[in-house]
């Protein structure tokens, strides 16, 4: 008897320590939507042939929502909207998710862009959602001079900071003199530093800029220099505007007690807001008088908190892809990378100092395998070192570079050519070296499936791949300095330059990981980068990608599928550009 | 007591600045990974990653760069954030509650359950309750941190939605963050307990209670347990060293922005003042419990005094 009350006092304790926190009410259980079931608006892939890159003299035309409405959601309601879609409702709070590491939100200092940046910072120009060029944001339209040499920005009038001061002419000066001013070292400051001279204001909504010569990348850079308010700036001080930032955007951030660093940012509507892009339906202030930005880099934590509601709007890894496309509740939207993901060589270094073991390497690579291996099938075969939404990617050029496509035995060849023969344990060596070489790759999913199936593929041809695993700013260090042989990365950029950042003689040392050196393609890199005529400028673009795919300083493999989910349950309005990217001027909670 | 304590503090200053040097040695001669890179971003030119060295005072020597960091270290000052530029110490003042919560609701949880299946498994000897709970308590020893955590959050907020998927610092928020990572030390706890446990039971004194009358729950949870206790404070100790390390994982999982996730980014991100100022901290709190524990001896046991 003694010993069952002990046992049953016991058990109770030990109940009520492991559940002492379960006796507050079950979270709701998401509860199958009786509601319309909006869908998303995905605007379509842009056709590489129109001129993305040069601005429009006059206030640019836009994709039309509408018409892309139910093209390219990736996953179909399941159900059929039982009543008439409701206009969007006010109020409520939307959560959703940066999966990139924590950063600051001022734009002088930014390393990388989050979602919180998007909302609270607008920008003279933006990209259109389907990527094929500008369109206005806060300056109305932008005139370029004949020679090239300045051009005039138009601002949408009665634009307001959301510290109530004005977005004006002079506003804009003192943002772009401090964006180009090389002591501030903003991201921005690589191209304008030396490419604007002047910045003038003849009126409140203009403003000029003076260039040192033609430049077709200067709006690819000013579309991510979001605008701050000067008044703010001054008076909190550079080292302390990141915690409490003031841009001109649809949300704002009240204080620093709104950004909880690696946790989570809170913003609050603007209700004054009334400078969208066009292609919005919303034209004024946003809909819910929140949004919570929940930092979640763990794939699995991010995927289950959208499935359960927790965050509604989110990043799909692809391991999660099958299961968010038969969950009901969630609407998946499918885009595409701006750029490739590649093997890269030291091309300064034996042996990948020689062209033809280049080639060789590259005739190896089964891409296809790659792609079902590493990526499950999400992702598409790449030949050539621009990705079909980069502006001036060329059909001709990727046929071209399909012509080095899989083929082990050709590979052999070229080995044996350059005096590299089989050992007695199937090593290619060459004077009693052996093939051997050590393959730098961040070990993350799917990069290290990628890494193996590379090291299976080119161990079929003899060569031997040492794994060498890394995290990636030790991966960069080591390629910066050189010391490197072969690496597994990525570069995306909208911009054709990712060539330049790659493969500039003047970059060794810096983002040209592999070293290479070539001066007809330094040449044709410097001619586009000032060639604004677009047909012209596409001319020089896949003159570039002719020297590169010919000089096999790299071997592209992949560009990947990007995906996006929501809740369509939860939220309507959703919009997204063509690389999945979330769009929330419309966005709206269904139940707020 | 006093002179023990002062003590202790005296000689854990050198301690502290022994690891803050091997810590700053270690990140900038042996982590590979350029901190003004990292912070220039992927196509920043040369020109300016040097300039942000410059401006980070990365390009002076070694030596001297120490000297700087220890002179601001004396006034207080653990610098800025190089990917934030928030001050260092504030970005600690706001992960410390998170982590402060989550293992402090944890401990509790060690502690009582390791108690528990300790007092439990050791009362009733070789019985099925003491089989069933040595397996499980082995089995959730074994368990990775990262697979518990997952397999809790698909089936109690994925598939039941009883609980958060994304932690937080209200009690139902913390339930699962706490029983991912306090459950496999609460089952070490649980066999350390048992152990200690059947040997109380077995003593004289024991014995002595049960024949004077003494009510059975009286005997095993104030006669035995009490002289439990002192290898549980030292247990204690380490736990908390151990959960503050632990957290890391756990923190990732449940998207908790504490010290293990400022850590974690800090790392990857090489923001070397986040770093330090955060190995620092958990030093000095690591120390402040081992005292704590030593401390705590003298009042479990009376016989126990620190000199």
């Amino acid at each position: 008897m003694k010993q069952r009350s002990l046992f049953i006092a016991l058990s109770q304790v030990m109940i009520v320590s492991v559940l002492l926190g379960a006796c507050a009410a079950p979270a709701a259980v998401p509860t199958a939507t009786i509601a319309p079931a909006p869908t998303a608006v995905v605007f379509p892939t842009a056709a590489p042939t129109t001129a993305p890159t040069v601005a429009p003299t006059t206030a640019p035309a836009t994709a039309a929502p509408t018409t892309a409405a139910t093209t390219a959601a990736t996953a179909a309601p399941t159900t059929a909207p039982t009543t008439a879609p409701a206009g969007p409702t006010k109020g409520g709070t939307l959560t959703i998710v940066d999966n990139v590491d924590y950063a600051t939100m001022d734009p002088f200092n930014l390393t990388w862009t989050n979602p919180a940046y998007g909302l609270m910072y607008d920008f003279l120009v933006v990209y259109k959602p389907d990527y094929s060029g500008f369109a206005s944001n806060l300056a109305d339209s932008w005139t370029f001079a004949a020679d090239n040499l300045s051009v005039t920005f138009n601002l949408h009038p009665g634009v307001k900071f959301q510290d109530g001061t004005p977005m004006d002419a002079a506003a804009v000066k003192w943002n772009i003199d401090r964006y180009r001013d090389k002591k501030v070292a903003s991201p921005a400051s690589d191209v304008l530093g030396g490419l604007v001279t002047d910045v003038s204001t003849p009126d409140d909504h203009t403003v000029v800029l003076k260039l040192s010569q033609p430049s077709a990348i200067l709006l690819d850079t000013i579309s991510g220099m979001g605008m701050v308010s000067p008044t703010a700036f001054q008076k909190i001080g550079a080292d302390n505007y990141g915690q409490s930032p003031v841009g001109t955007g649809p949300y704002f951030i009240k204080g620093p007690t709104d950004q909880v660093a690696n946790d989570h940012r809170t913003l609050t509507r603007n209700p004054d807001y009334a400078w969208p892009p066009t292609w919005f339906d919303n034209k004024g202030a946003v809909y819910p008088d929140t949004v919570v930005v929940k930092q979640l880099t763990d794939d699995a934590t991010m995927f289950s908190a959208l499935q359960t509601g927790q965050v509604q709007v989110a990043p799909i890894p692809t391991q999660f892809l099958d299961q968010a496309r038969k969950d009901s509740n969630l609407t998946v939207v499918q885009g595409i990378e701006n750029g490739i993901q590649y093997i890269g060589f030291n091309n300064q270094a034996a042996p990948f100092d020689n062209k033809n073991v280049r080639q060789a390497i590259g005739y190896a690579i089964n891409r296809d395998e790659l792609v079902k291996v590493g990526w499950n099938n999400e992702a598409d075969p790449i030949y050539g070192p621009l990705s079909p939404s980069q502006f001036g990617y060329s059909q001709n050029a990727e046929t071209v570079a399909r012509k080095q496509s899989y083929n082990p035995d050709t590979a052999k060849k070229m080995l044996a050519a350059e005096g590299w023969v089989p050992g007695s344990d199937g090593i290619l060596a060459k004077a009693g070296k052996k093939l051997e070489v050590r393959f730098l790759f961040v070990p993350d999913d799917p990069s290290k499936r990628v890494a193996e199936t590379i090291q299976s593929q080119l161990a079929d041809i003899g060569v031997k791949i040492d794994l060498a695993p890394e995290d990636i700013a030790a991966l960069k260090d080591e390629t910066k300095k050189g010391t490197h042989q072969m690496f597994l990365l990525y570069i995306t950029l909208a911009d054709p330059r990712s060539m330049c950042f790659q493969f500039c003689s003047a970059n060794i040392g810096g983002t040209d990981r592999t070293r290479f050196k070539n001066d007809d393609l330094d040449k044709a890199l410097a001619a586009m980068d000032s060639e604004l005529n677009p047909d012209k400028r596409k001319a020089l673009v896949e003159a570039a990608e002719m020297i590169i795919i010919d000089q096999r300083p790299e071997i592209p493999i992949a560009v990947k599928h990007l995906f996006y989910g929501y809740r369509k349950d939860m939220v309507g309005g959703m919009k997204f550009d063509v690389l999945a990217g979330a769009q929330y001027q419309d966005a709206y909670l269904l139940k707020p | 007591m006093i002179n023990y304590i002062v003590r202790r503090l005296l000689i854990s200053i050198p301690l502290v600045l022994a690891l803050v040097a091997v810590v700053f040695l270690l990140l900038r001669t042996l982590v590979p990974g350029d901190p003004a890179q990292v912070l220039a971003g992927e196509t920043a030119s040369l020109e300016r990653i040097q300039q942000i060295r410059v401006h980070q005072g990365l390009d002076k020597p070694l030596p001297i760069q120490f000297g700087i960091f220890l002179l601001h270290l004396a006034q207080g000052d653990l610098g800025r954030s190089s990917i934030s530029n928030e001050l260092v110490t504030e970005r600690l003042w706001v992960a410390l509650p998170i982590t402060l919560a989550l293992t402090s609701s944890t401990f509790v949880y060690i502690m009582l359950l390791g108690l528990i299946i300790g007092v439990v498994t050791a009362y009733w000897q070789d019985t099925w309750v003491d089989n069933l709970l040595r397996v499980v308590s082995v089995f959730s020893a074994s368990m990775p941190t990262f697979w518990l955590g997952l397999m809790l959050m698909l089936l109690f907020a994925v598939t039941l939605g009883w609980l958060p998927v994304i932690g937080d610092l209200s009690p139902r928020g913390l339930i699962l963050p706490t029983l991912t990572l306090g459950t496999g030390s609460a089952a070490g706890l649980g066999r350390l307990v048992r152990a200690n446990m059947l040997d109380v039971l077995s003593s004289d004194y024991i014995r002595a209670a049960r024949a004077k009358g003494a009510r059975e729950a009286s005997v095993v949870l104030r006669h035995a347990l009490s002289n439990t206790l002192i290898p549980v404070v030292t247990i204690a100790g380490f736990t908390i060293g151990g959960l503050l390390g632990g957290a890391v994982i756990t923190e990732s999982i449940f998207g908790l922005g504490g010290l293990g996730t400022l850590a974690i980014t800090a790392i990857k991100t090489r923001d070397y003042a986040v770093i330090q100022a955060d190995v620092l901290f958990i030093c000095v709190v690591y120390l402040a419990i081992n005292l704590l524990a030593d401390i705590t001896y003298g009042f479990v046991d009376p016989r126990i005094r620190l000199q």
